[in-house]
């Protein structure tokens, strides 16, 4: 090979290093027989000497304050995520779901704070539930004895659907019901039997649909946040349910 | 995120700050750009891939963290006397004075270099970086990587008086 060949490029790379056996032995034959290139080759070696002596005497001290940061960092994005899947659980109730616009819920945002008690006795309920309409004394009475995936006829039109019972981080017998009255928006709401009654701890609102159906997976959206911010545990199986149900006051 | 992926980055801290130094040219606004450039990293973990080496992934973040930044506050132009940059021990004898000597002339020669022969000197030559990992980390291909690295250690053999 002519030693024109012998570019500043190979000429380093031998000297890093980088070249194959193969190419090395071309270049050392080469820089054996012209004294240019084995002076290039020289200076190569020689200037990365330098720089890995700096390269030493460069210390880069990392405070002790980044390195805990970079901790911190590391442990936060390590922490697995505490929340239920509530997507899994709510195929297993196998509620079916309308495509309705996103626009049409409405958070009643009733929560767990301002929790309004269900009393038997229809004239000492709260006014504010008449908007809801959970006042209906068909929702309460679904409440105490309507099975979870079934559905009820009230008097006057409509119908309340049990969707599900599971117990709440408190150990609060809870249960979704939805309320369909014939005219206005269907009512999914949460409901925990506390002591001596049901509270209603969480409502949402959708719009109506012209065919019976289940309320949208828009307004299930928020109820999923409620649900795994009360820590919601897994749906009863009928028998637990049946038996839950059967032991309250 | 697996804690080998973190303990292996925090193994990684200096080298990551000394690289950091040669950017910015600021011991604080180093710790910054490492701490970001970091976090960058926790974020794109699954499109680490583990047969790479963790370094040049990391340096490659990390370089382009710092385009970022110099783009927002146009700090590219702040100069530090390139004599500060050095943290030396004490010295005592004559061997030590001159590796002293030796040691800031070459830092001193580096630093004037024109930057995009001193960004891949600093890479392979300090960094231990190979050809193709700076390429990745600069972005260019291999061959410009080489030919910007031999001129650079030729005007650094000029300034320092080695035969060329």
């Amino acid at each position: 090979m002519p030693d024109s060949e012998m570019t500043d490029e190979r000429l380093m790379a031998y000297a890093d290093g980088m070249l194959s056996d193969a190419e090395a032995a071309e270049v050392e034959a080469a820089v054996g027989r012209e004294p240019l290139l084995a002076a290039r080759v020289l200076m190569f070696r020689e200037t990365a000497a330098r720089l890995a002596d700096l390269s030493t005497a460069l210390k880069a001290d990392v405070p002790a304050g980044l390195e805990d940061r970079v901790r911190a960092l590391a442990a936060e994005t390590n922490t697995p995520d505490p929340v239920v899947d509530l997507s899994a659980k709510r195929k297993a109730r196998q509620v079916p779901l309308w495509h309705l616009p996103l626009a049409a819920c409405l958070f009643l945002g009733i929560g767990v704070a301002g929790t309004l008690l269900l009393r038997k006795d229809v004239s000492e309920i709260d006014h504010a539930l008449h908007v809801t309409g959970l006042e209906h004394p068909a929702f309460l009475a679904a409440l105490d004895d309507l099975p979870s995936g079934k559905s009820r006829e009230i008097t006057g039109g409509g119908e309340v659907a049990a969707i599900a019972s599971f117990t709440n981080a408190q150990g609060e017998l809870c249960r979704e019901i939805e309320y369909r009255p014939l005219a206005g928006r269907t009512i999914v709401s949460v409901s925990c039997f506390e002591e001596t009654s049901w509270s209603v701890r969480f409502a949402v609102a959708a719009a109506t649909a012209d065919d019976t159906g289940y309320a949208p997976a828009s307004s299930l959206e928020t109820l999923d946040a409620y649900l795994s911010a009360s820590q919601a545990g897994a749906p009863l199986s009928p028998d637990a349910e049946a038996a839950a149900l059967g032991k309250l006051p | 995120m697996s804690d080998q992926f973190s303990a292996n980055i925090i193994k990684l801290l200096p080298n990551l700050k000394r690289f950091a130094i040669s950017l910015c040219r600021r011991p604080d606004l180093a710790d910054d750009l490492v701490q970001s450039a970091v976090e960058r990293a926790f974020r794109s973990q699954s499109s680490y891939d583990p047969g790479i080496r963790l370094e040049p992934w990391l340096f490659r973040i990390l370089r382009n963290q710092w385009i970022d930044v110099a783009r927002r506050n146009q700090t590219r132009g702040v100069e530090v006397d390139a004599e500060t940059a050095l943290d030396l021990p004490a010295v005592d004898g004559v061997r030590d004075i001159e590796a002293r000597l030796m040691l800031g002339k070459t830092n001193a020669a580096l630093q004037n270099l024109p930057e995009e022969q001193r960004e891949v000197m600093i890479l392979i030559c300090l960094q231990e970086m190979t050809y193709k990992e700076a390429a990745d980390i600069l972005e260019i291909p291999t061959g410009t990587v080489m030919s910007r690295l031999a001129r650079g250690r030729l005007a650094l053999a000029e300034k320092l008086g080695i035969n060329q």
